[in-house]
């Protein structure tokens, strides 16, 4: 007697089930037919917001760092074995320019090849000192900060520098090195 | 006394484990894909290293606005035509599947290399993966021979081989994932789809071999735990319906109580327990579950397998008050279901959302969806967000979130733009007819005659030594004044040659004379250096006047058109803000309302279910009471 009420409620169970997902389904046919075109419209307007951006990063570039004085600084770590990168401090002319600290998330984009622009600004043609003083953690986990400087020459084009940590395996130490590009 | 219902109900999990199984395959596969999406790059141009410092991060929006701008600019050339392929597979991170489709298929009717084509082909793959075209994406990756970049060879293959899973071809998948070499990080991976490959195939043996390595690895990252715990899980359900309890329960009990899959893990030890006809080890983990959110379809399984626990083991007592208890619990759970749908269809979850990412234009990008606590005023956010489908919708909605921030923000500070625009044409205006006043009186011959003067006089002081004339205009006034003194002093003598006072006052301006001199002299040299180097750097800035006045005329007359350029610019980017700012309001209120609707219906799907369950319960509660009646009363033992 038991066993049998049990089987039927098994299968009422099941009917049940079967029904109420049937209803499910055909209730989400006729509201997904509301929804169907959103999927696409998000798309268009997201694609649409992304150019104007480009457009509005391109005129905010031009405006406020034209081509003729902008000089950009950038931080690159190559390998990076002897060397955890926690800040970076860039000089110029004798006055800073950027302080930066970078999480443990930034610091991972830059060993798996990113590039950070650290500072970004207007100087005239001619010659210009850059210092930058780099800090964290050296071989055996000791701190460790050094610096790095160069004479840049600045053009009637844009300038760029990459400020470039890399690892000199043969002392097994980090090396700083300041790199132009044009 | 319930065999055959029990049978049936055995049955009846087995099949609900099997389904679960095959969905823990599909999504296991698709994050390591993801996750490999790109490999570390040599950089040759800063600005695609600095595009990919933003999508390393996940920043999606950042990354393609930068790379739009980067390319326009000709700043990615030695780079062609990867940033085109690095574009496409970002623009797939955003969702933006259709315009990705159409970078790589346009890629590929380029003249392009072959592992260009490939990375291209593997892409195409990869999107209709994704939305389920399982058969075309098959034929996307069919097309790719010839050389494979070392970092996509590794990807490619494993997702051949999911598809083969997917598509049922076992023998395919195991040929795809068996020579598979890759990172050691996502050997994991291809070995778990490996092990399910050749359990589906009917490998058993094989199959819980590669799924017991990777129920054994030292996993450092969550998704490595979540991995261990699924392949632990799956060599367990596989025992389960292989009939190996006994031995299904040693990988069950290694997934962790508070993972992912540990309400399915303690309904398969509950049932591989009762299976095994020990009733009174199933009770342990069926009462643990029985404590969790009756939402999860395990929980409402797991209830019901206690109550026939209880009744195996003839406990009949509680066995009665294990189906009242979840008669019960089914009943309330329906109801909070049915509350937070009620909730949620009057507007609770969306403003939840919203009043958790107040904040800045960046808020509503970097909000992760797994780290957004529960939300109180829906008790049930963090099992919806488990539901791809509204997952989905709460990733659209988060987007559509920043995209009316982003445009919000840009709508006021435009304004600036203008203001700064109008401010250096003012100060232009005002400076203009003084540069030019400037440019019109240089007279560069005259400079060069001047500063030909300068250098025949240093070429006559250096040849006659001639270190007076260094002197600077100080001391050339002192020395006048001390000849103009010894003059006076002198006309004093003739009158009285024997004063002493003057004698001595004659002998120390004679003194100061000599020690000036010194002075002068010992400079000569350093200043006589100083004078030809200042002198080359007059040199220096005469040979680039003209170049320089040119240039400025040039910028002059530039400026002008810039002017005028970037005031048409700047109106027609406001007019497009503005024209945006309506239309990403009105597709937010849209997917406001399908994220509702997305999750109102699951919701009311679990009710529905919970209420089937509720009816079951009180009928087995009757039918309990009913057996009761027709025995003599019975001595219950505590376990």
């Amino acid at each position: 007697m038991f066993k049998k009420i049990l089987i039927t409620a098994f299968s009422l169970l099941i009917v049940c089930l079967s029904a109420a997902t049937a209803g499910v389904d055909e209730a989400k046919t006729n509201e997904d037919q509301e929804f169907q075109n959103l999927d696409q419209e998000i798309q268009v307007l997201k694609q649409e917001v992304l150019e104007l951006n480009r457009d509005l990063y391109i005129l905010e570039e031009e405006l406020l760092y034209p081509s003729s004085t902008q000089v950009a600084v950038y931080v690159s770590v190559d390998v990076g074995e002897f060397f955890d990168l926690d800040s970076v401090q860039v000089v110029l002319n004798e006055k800073i320019v950027a302080n930066y600290l970078y999480t443990e998330r930034e610091v991972d984009a830059l060993l798996r090849g990113g590039v950070h622009q650290i500072y970004i600004g207007n100087l005239p043609s001619g010659e210009h000192e850059l210092v930058a003083y780099f800090v964290g953690r050296g071989p055996k986990g000791r701190d460790f900060k050094r610096g790095a400087n160069r004479i840049i020459d600045k053009g009637l084009g844009a300038k760029y520098v990459e400020l470039k940590i890399t690892d000199r395996t043969a002392k097994h130490q980090p090396d700083f090195v300041v790199k132009e590009w044009e | 006394m319930f065999v055959s219902s029990f049978t049936r109900v055995i049955v009846t999990i087995k099949a609900k484990l099997a389904l679960a199984f095959c969905i823990c395959i599909v999504l296991v596969f698709f994050g390591s894909a993801s996750a490999n999406l790109q490999q570390p790059n040599i950089v040759r141009d800063l600005h695609y290293g600095e595009v990919l410092f933003h999508f390393y991060q996940e920043d999606y929006f950042t990354s393609i606005v930068h790379l739009l701008a980067a390319r326009d600019l000709n700043r990615t050339t030695n780079h062609i035509p990867d940033d085109e392929l690095l574009l496409g597979g970002i623009d797939l991170s955003y969702g933006l599947h259709k315009e990705a489709s159409r970078i790589f298929q346009k890629l590929l009717q380029g003249n392009v290399r072959d592992t260009i084509k490939n990375r291209a082909y593997y892409y195409l793959a990869k999107i209709n993966y994704q939305r389920g075209y399982i058969d075309e994406a098959e034929a996307f990756l069919k097309n790719v021979s010839g050389p494979v970049q070392e970092g996509i060879y590794s990807d490619l293959k494993l997702l051949m081989g999911q598809i083969y899973l997917t598509q049922g071809k076992y023998d395919d998948a195991i040929s795809s994932l068996i020579k598979w070499k890759g990172p050691k990080e996502y050997k994991h991976y291809a070995n778990y789809n490996l092990g399910v490959a050749y359990t589906k195939r009917g490998n058993i043996d094989e199959g819980i071999e590669y799924l017991r390595d990777v129920g054994k690895i030292k996993a450092k990252t969550e998704s490595l735990r979540t991995l261990r715990d699924k392949s632990n899980l799956a060599s367990g359900l596989t025992l389960i319906q292989n009939d190996q309890p006994e031995e299904a329960i040693k990988y069950l009990e290694k997934v962790r109580l508070q993972g992912l899959y540990s309400n399915l893990a303690l309904l398969g030890i509950g049932w591989a327990n009762t299976e095994a006809e020990k009733h009174q080890f199933a009770l342990v983990p069926l009462m643990e579950l029985r404590n969790r959110s009756a939402y999860h379809p395990e929980v409402q399984e797991g209830i019901l397998a206690l109550a026939h626990a209880y009744s195996q083991m003839g406990l009949r007592g509680r066995a009665v008050k294990a189906y009242e208890q979840a008669a019960e619990i089914y009943l309330n759970e329906a109801k909070e279901l049915g509350k937070s749908a009620d909730a949620i269809e009057q507007g609770a979850l969306v403003n939840a959302l919203l009043e958790r990412t107040k904040g800045g234009p960046q808020m509503g990008w970097f909000w992760s969806l797994r780290d957004l606590p529960e939300i109180p005023e829906v008790k049930y956010f963090t099992e919806l967000l488990a539901e791809h489908e509204f997952h989905e919708a709460l990733k659209n909605f988060r987007d559509l979130l920043f995209l009316i921030k982003n445009l919000e923000y840009w709508n006021e500070n435009i304004e600036i733009y203008i203001t700064m625009l109008e401010t250096r044409k003012t100060r232009y205006q005002k400076y203009l007819p003084l540069v030019q006043k400037r440019l019109e009186d240089l007279d560069v011959e005259k400079l060069n005659t001047q500063r030909d003067s300068l250098s025949f006089l240093l070429g006559d002081i250096e040849e006659g030594e001639e270190y007076l004339k260094l002197a600077t205009a100080e001391e050339k006034q002192k020395l006048q004044k001390i000849d103009d003194i010894s003059k006076r002093l002198m006309q004093v003598q003739l009158a009285d040659p024997d004063d002493i006072k003057i004698k001595q006052m004659l002998e120390k301006l004679n003194l100061m004379k000599g020690v000036m001199h010194w002075k002068i002299h010992s400079d000569y040299i350093s200043r006589k250096w100083e004078n030809k180097k200042e002198l080359a750097e007059l040199n220096k800035h005469l040979r680039v006047t003209p170049g320089k006045s040119v240039s400025i005329k040039e910028a002059i007359d530039k400026s002008v058109k810039d002017f005028d350029s970037f005031e048409l610019r700047i109106n027609a980017l406001r007019k497009e803000i503005k024209r945006l700012i309506p239309i990403a309001k009105r597709v937010f209120a849209s997917q406001s309302r399908y994220l509702e609707y997305v999750a109102i219906k699951e919701l009311k799907r679990r009710e529905i279910i919970l209420v089937g369950y509720e009816n079951h319960a009180r009928v087995a509660l009757a039918a309990a009471y009913d057996h009761a009646a027709s025995q003599p009363p019975e001595l219950e033992v505590e376990k």
